[in-house]
């Protein structure tokens, strides 16, 4: 099974620049996520891998093989290049039965029926839809629709998955059980399985590795929980986490002898960080729940009011904001705090990431410099 | 693996390689080679005849090189201009029967639009009883072929001031003014109740696909239900009304048959009667001349139906939501606009088959009496006392030759018609956004646009003798065929494209994925599909291929005879009862054959009018 490597892969419509200079390597037996919001690029290159679309340059190999290059104007045709994929909408051929529909890649293949038949059932049994073989695509419910979408690709065991939103039309439930189920099929057979989604929550809890793109442009590629911990730029921690990352833009700066960050109104004290200087134009970004509501007493805490409260069952999430400085803090007490309540606000060690508002690159990862112990 | 993967570095060498690779895949691209060989067929069959009639419209023609001095034939002239439009018979060739087609057009579309209109209103938004069935039966006068409410006029009408033998109303001792028996009126008040169904499906379909969430926005905000018609129903299908106005004008243009049935007679001439006849009198220069006009004019009607309504396909796709539709209650006027609507359409499908019945079945002409019938004219044998010996319709060979050149071309050209039309839907659709699929799109519009008569004298141009390898055609089945097929193509491109576009691109692309080849894709994949859409698609073709006059009428020769144009030929005779016969045999053949495709294919044109 390959590695499939994109160099320098640019797809442009008219003006319009859908993917620009992508160099990835998905390594075999991966399962590569591609997640963005809506319009990022991703699905362009999911079909420029399966052989649908074109680059207009670049190079696409699966291992030495090139499959795509824009200087020989040479592009293997989707059938040679053992892809399997899975459309949003499923594709299924509503004029055949699930069995025909699974058939169909195989009888391709020129395999014997006896062969055939042998393999959908065995497939079948895998997916659990042996019971459905002889109905008709509209006679199946989503999630039954979705496993004979899989069996379909899956029945010529090509060495590479392409999933392009799959799980996005089924409901909740549904398709929190069909994650489950992707995993499990990938733990199992190992396949190299590369998944498009826009959904983050999704990407994170399959992918063995996760890509964002935004506007055409790859923005980090690293494991799920790296990438949530330490995001590269603005973007993707802003994308990455719901509720989503507070955000304080400001100016580095130092009051008497200690360093922060000088937000509108209000003076965040934190450690140094290196190559960070005084006067600097920063952001300080902020997980909820990398934050803590304190007494308002508390000398180590910063003094805010609550705004609104709003509990989402496992959490409650509380709104605090000081003049023009607003966060969402995940609440380690059980209680709803009225508006207007006075609170303390303190950070968790290393919790707090700085980016150059300029570039929205990182700048690394600092801590608060609570009062009492600051140097 | 590949050979040409390996190299590297040598340009001379990469330009090869660029040149097979972009070769190999041009063909792997099936839709890329099919869009080329479309463009090819549509520049020759859709461009070539209107460009060879201007051709032959400045061409001297050898008969008339005599009359004119200092040229030769074959050679470039401005002398069919000139007598067309400067000489001093430009009022009898072109101005006069310009003025008279503007007389008819206008009046009849507005009375068509008056028609169709009020009756779809009734059937989609009214309580009126049956309205099912009154949608049902206020379509059948656009299925009849358009000659027939003309005959049965002349049936009822005729009176004694241009000779021969009179209607029935003259037997009964009424004499009808002339006015009233030939001339611009009964071409109006026939060709309104010819077109006025068109209309009607418009109206009605704009009226019943009103997303009725914007009605129930205004009924939350407390407007009645005459408010909601007059403030957001009528407003709402305004574009459609305006827009089945337009077309039925441009489509008035183009009509011959009611015009040469009840024009001619008193010498009453419109654009198309008077093209006929150039062409009969052996003018074609000024003939071509006056299909030009047509078109420009047919083109700057629809033209400005575009303006209006903003979209060349004049469908308001507004999408229906279930909902509830404001019906107006009729209450105490159900009963007189019941009895109304029935009388109409008594008046305009009944009374006239059976008129046109009445009229095969009279010995003498002109005398209504029940001794006077006979069965002479459908089985009776040749008498030479009788109609210079022409048999009963049933005993003639050539009615039997002509019954089955009609049901020929009819099956023929909507099938081909319908492939044709899916093919090029494919490519549109493929293609999107590329030069090429715009212009396939745009040009396989382009015979709507040409009146019927224009466009088979475009084709007369084109084929009447044989140019590059291709024969001439003149005269032959073939070109009927390829006529026919070709002026319909605007529907079944439009039914072809909607049918891809509905069907989606993943379709196919799994296909793609799971290896199978482009043939392989369009057997398995598209086809079956498509293939409810492809024999509804054939309905409309199919039954306007067999009441078709005003498009093969220039074309038709005595070997290629059609029900439609042999009807015409036995007008022309004045063997009413013959004609009307051939009629009724082919109104027959039309409802057979469009019960049998509803049937087949569960389409129906009032689907969905009147609940």
């Amino acid at each position: 099974m390959p590695n499939i490597t994109l160099k320098n892969v640019t797809k442009r419509f008219g003006d319009v620049v859908a993917v620009d200079d992508f160099s990835l390597t998905i390594p075999d037996g991966s399962f590569m996520c591609f997640l963005g919001p809506s319009g990022c690029g991703k699905t362009t290159t999911l079909r420029m891998i399966a052989g649908l679309a074109d680059p207009t340059e670049g190079e696409i190999y699966m291992d030495d093989r090139l499959v795509y290059s824009s200087e020989q104007a040479f592009s293997m045709s989707p059938k040679d290049r053992d892809v399997g994929l899975i459309f949003q909408s499923y594709a299924l051929w509503p004029h055949m039965t699930v069995y025909k529909n699974i058939a169909f890649g195989l009888e391709m293949e020129k395999m014997p029926a006896a062969k055939i038949k042998e393999k959908v059932i065995e497939i079948a049994g895998v997916m659990a839809i042996g019971e459905l073989l002889e109905r008709f695509p509209a006679e199946l419910s989503g999630g039954q629709q979705q496993r004979v979408a899989l069996a379909r690709s899956l029945a010529p065991q090509p060495s590479c998955l392409l999933m392009d939103e799959p799980l996005s039309n089924l409901d909740a439930k549904l398709r929190v059980d069909m994650r489950a189920e992707l995993k499990r099929i990938h733990g199992e057979t190992k396949q190299t399985i590369i998944y498009v989604t826009h959904d983050q929550i999704e990407a994170l809890s399959l992918g063995t590795q996760v890509v964002i793109m935004h506007q055409g442009k790859l923005q980090q590629l690293d494991e799920p929980m790296e990438m949530y911990k330490s995001p590269a730029n603005l973007f993707v921690g802003e994308f990455i986490g719901s509720p989503r990352i507070n955000m304080v833009p400001g100016e580095i700066a130092v009051a008497g002898d200690q360093f922060g960050l000088q937000a509108d109104g209000v003076f965040f004290p934190l450690e140094r960080i290196s190559g960070v200087e005084p006067g600097k134009k920063v952001t300080m970004a902020v997980r909820p729940e990398d934050m803590r509501l304190a007494e308002p007493e508390e000398a180590t805490a910063l003094r805010f009011t609550t705004y609104s409260t709003l509990p989402t069952g496992a959490d409650i999430y509380t709104r605090v904001y000081r003049g023009n400085v607003s966060f969402t803090v995940r609440q380690e007490q059980r209680t709803i705090l009225p508006p207007e309540t006075e609170v303390g606000v303190d950070f968790v060690d290393e919790g707090i990431l700085l980016f150059d508002t300029e570039s929205e690159q990182s700048l690394g990862k600092t801590s608060f410099a609570r009062p009492n112990q600051g140097t | 693996m590949q050979p040409e993967t390996q190299v590297t570095g040598k340009k001379r060498h990469l330009f090869f390689v660029r040149l097979w690779n972009t070769t190999k895949r041009a063909f792997r691209n099936p839709p890329f080679v099919l869009s080329i060989l479309l463009l090819v067929a549509l520049l020759y069959l859709v461009i070539g005849p209107l460009f060879t009639m201007l051709q032959s419209a400045l061409t001297l023609h050898p008969r008339d090189a005599l009359f004119v001095r200092g040229e030769q034939a074959g050679q470039f002239t401005t002398y069919y201009l000139v007598r067309t439009f400067l000489s001093n018979m430009r009022n009898v060739l072109f101005f006069q029967p310009l003025i008279n087609t503007f007389v008819v057009i206008f009046p009849m579309s507005a009375l068509a639009l008056v028609i169709g209109g009020l009756l779809a209103w009734l059937v989609v938004r009214t309580d009126l009883p049956g309205r099912r069935m009154i949608a049902k039966i206020a379509i059948i006068p656009y299925t009849l072929p358009s000659w027939t409410l003309a005959l049965a006029w002349i049936t009822l009408f005729k009176n004694r001031t241009v000779g021969g033998s009179t209607g029935i109303l003259e037997w009964l001792g009424i004499t009808p003014p002339t006015w009233l028996s030939f001339g611009p009126v009964p071409i109006i008040i026939v060709m309104a109740l010819h077109y006025y169904p068109f209309s009607f499906l418009l109206i009605g379909g704009a009226l019943r696909d009103i997303d009725t969430r914007l009605e129930e926005s205004a009924r939350v905000l407390g407007a009645d239900t005459k408010v909601i018609m007059r403030r957001i129903v009528f407003a709402l299908i305004t574009p459609a009304v305006l827009s089945s106005w337009i077309l039925t004008i441009a489509r008035g243009v183009g009509s011959f048959s009611a015009p040469a049935l009840l024009g001619r007679p008193v010498n009453f001439q419109v654009l198309s009667t008077r093209l006929y006849s150039n062409l009969q009198t052996g003018s074609p220069g000024v003939a071509y001349l006056l299909a030009v006009m047509m078109i420009l004019l047919a083109i700057s009607f629809l033209y400005l139906n575009q303006k209006v309504i903003g979209t060349r396909k004049g469908f308001v796709t507004i999408t229906g939501k279930a909902g509830t539709k404001s019906i107006v209650k009729l209450g105490r006027l159900t009963k007189p606009i019941c009895i109304l609507v029935y009388a109409f359409l008594l008046c305009v499908v009944v009374v006239p088959l059976i008129t046109v019945a009445i009229e095969t079945v009279v010995m003498m002409p002109g005398d209504y009496s029940l001794s006077n019938f006979t069965l002479h004219f459908w089985v009776g044998k040749s008498d030479p006392h009788i109609l210079s010996g022409q048999p009963g319709v049933l005993r003639d060979p050539e009615m039997w030759k002509a019954l089955w050149n009609t049901l020929k071309l009819g099956v023929l050209s909507s099938v081909f018609c319908a492939f044709a039309g899916l093919l090029i839907g494919y490519t549109v659709v493929r293609l999107r956004g590329r030069w090429i699929s715009k212009v396939l799109d745009q040009l396989s519009f382009l015979p709507y646009l040409v009146p019927s008569i224009a466009f088979g004298a475009t084709y007369l141009s084109l084929f009447a003798k044989p140019r590059l390898f291709i024969p001439s055609l003149y005269g032959t089945f073939t070109l009927l065929v390829i006529v026919t097929m070709i002026k319909n193509l605007p529907f079944a491109t439009r039914a072809g494209i909607s049918g891809m576009m509905q069907l989606g691109h993943e379709i196919e692309e799994a296909g793609i994925v799971a290896g199978a080849g482009w043939s392989t894709r369009m057997r398995r994949l598209i086809l079956p599909l498509q293939r409810s859409s492809l024999l509804s698609g054939i309905l409309l073709p199919m039954v306007s291929g067999m009441r078709e006059l005003s498009l093969i009428i220039i074309l038709i020769t005595p070997g290629t005879h059609l029900l439609t144009s042999l009807t015409f030929k036995f007008t022309d005779y004045g063997y009413y009862s013959i004609s009307n016969a051939l009629l009724l045999i082919n109104i027959l053949l039309v409802l057979v054959a469009t019960i049998g495709v509803q049937k087949l294919t569960k389409n129906d044109l009032s689907a969905g009018l009147g609940g």
